[in-house]
């Protein structure tokens, strides 16, 4: 075999990197399964993967360098590449959809779609079908299973995962048009749609609300029942909160699908003035400012 | 056929979790052999293709099923002008004069 430098066109302290990055421009290149028909680049790519056997696995390259082995010393043991069993039987799995019927004549006549006297191989899969399905924002959060009708007439029962996203897409294998000539059928993709709720939010795993408090629990703080997805729970309201403080019961959220933990309940605080002002709020009210003023905007600066 | 686990020994740099990734992608497609997935050798030469992608030239696995798709294409491609090319070859010598001449023709 020929030096591996120079087969893979480096120099002899050309770093691990260099020699990786050449070892790939080349594979690209020259891989015989990215060229099927091209021998030449099969002879060639071997030279270059045993090149990489040596050069690419620092101790080996080092062994080569001090002359402990020669270049033919580490050749591959050889494996069948997949373009030896494409297009025959073994490989039908893996036919692709295309029908070639743009190609005209003898082709179109041989391999287009629904034409008599196609070979047998020529089976296409059947098309996906796309379907919406609304539902409620608990069934989204908790999991629910929904009865779909499909295109013909069958129903299926849906299982809505745990923590569905508005929008996300659930796959029902096999589920679409029936196949071509003995071809699979599509896939029925399922749209979900997930509906508003009247006080709970989604942003990503976490629900929020709007929680409404007195303006007595804001000042002396206070012990609270707040609905969550599941049941209610108590919350603290700390001494002395301002509106659009948000306080955050941790896992009351929603569980994410792919890590499995859950997001928080935030709750933002909205300070709710009784619906009628009595004579006595409003005179200790006044008498409180006389001494308390406070200005909540005084870093809003000047302006017009 | 061999199962995934003789499929894994073999092709020690692909992993359990990636094979399952290839096969929920159905970029490798096993046959089912009643509640086990088996796997032929056109399956195996092809985990070794997505092998070499993935693991070792580092092509993305945004760009794997164009690579994939066009592959496949190819192929088919050239099992259709094989058969075509095995017809005309059985054709008696002045009828493949015939076409010849006229493929030459036409280029």
């Amino acid at each position: 075999m020929e030096d591996p430098y120079k087969i893979l066109g480096v120099s002899k302290n050309a770093s691990d990197d260099d020699i990786k990055k050449a070892y790939r421009e080349l594979a690209k290149k020259l891989h015989p399964d990215l060229n099927p028909s091209d021998k030449g680049a099969e002879e060639r790519f071997k030279e270059v993967s045993g090149a990489f056997d040596i050069l690419g696995k620092p101790e080996k390259r080092a062994q080569f360098d001090r002359g402990e082995i020669d270049a033919s010393g580490a050749e591959r043991p050889e494996h069948r590449y997949y373009k030896e069993y494409a297009g025959a039987d073994g490989a039908r799995q893996y036919q692709s959809d295309a029908s070639f019927e743009d190609l005209g004549g003898v082709f179109s006549d041989l391999f287009g779609h629904g034409q008599a006297g196609r070979p047998r191989q020529f089976k296409m899969r059947g098309g996906d079908i796309r379907y919406h399905l609304a539902v409620d924002f608990l069934d989204a959060v908790t999991g629910a299973t929904k009865r779909v009708t499909l295109h013909d007439g069958s129903t299926i029962d849906v299982k809505v995962p745990e923590g569905v996203k508005d929008h996300q897409t659930i796959r029902l294998a096999a589920k679409g048009q029936p196949g071509v000539g003995g071809g699979p059928p599509g896939d029925a993709f399922i749209e979900i749609d997930v509906r508003a709720h009247p006080i709970f939010r989604r942003e990503a795993d976490d629900i929020v609300v709007d929680l409404p408090i007195t303006i007595d629990e804001a000042i002396l703080g206070a012990k609270v029942d707040v609905p969550t997805i599941d049941k209610r729970v108590r919350m603290t309201i700390p001494k002395g909160s301002s509106s659009d403080q948000t306080l955050r019961l941790k896992g009351k959220g929603v569980k994410n699908s792919t890590t499995g933990r859950k997001g928080d309940q935030r709750c933002i605080l909205k300070i709710v003035l009784p619906k009628e002002i009595d004579g006595e709020l409003e005179s200790s009210m006044e008498k409180w400012r006389e001494t308390h003023a406070y200005n909540p905007r005084e870093k809003m600066g000047g302006g017009q | 056929m061999i199962d995934e686990q003789e499929v894994l020994t073999k092709i020690t740099s692909v992993s359990a979790v990636q094979l399952r990734i290839w096969i929920t992608k159905e970029w490798v497609r096993p046959a089912q052999s009643g509640a086990a997935i088996v796997f032929g050798e056109a399956d195996l030469a092809r985990i070794r293709l997505l092998d070499m992608l993935d693991n070792q030239l580092g092509v993305g696995s945004e760009a794997i099923p164009i690579i994939l798709s066009l592959i496949d294409q190819v192929h088919d491609l050239r099992e259709q002008t094989r058969i075509i090319s095995r017809a005309i070859d059985a054709q008696p010598a002045d009828i493949r004069s015939k076409i010849l001449q006229a493929a030459l023709e036409n280029d």
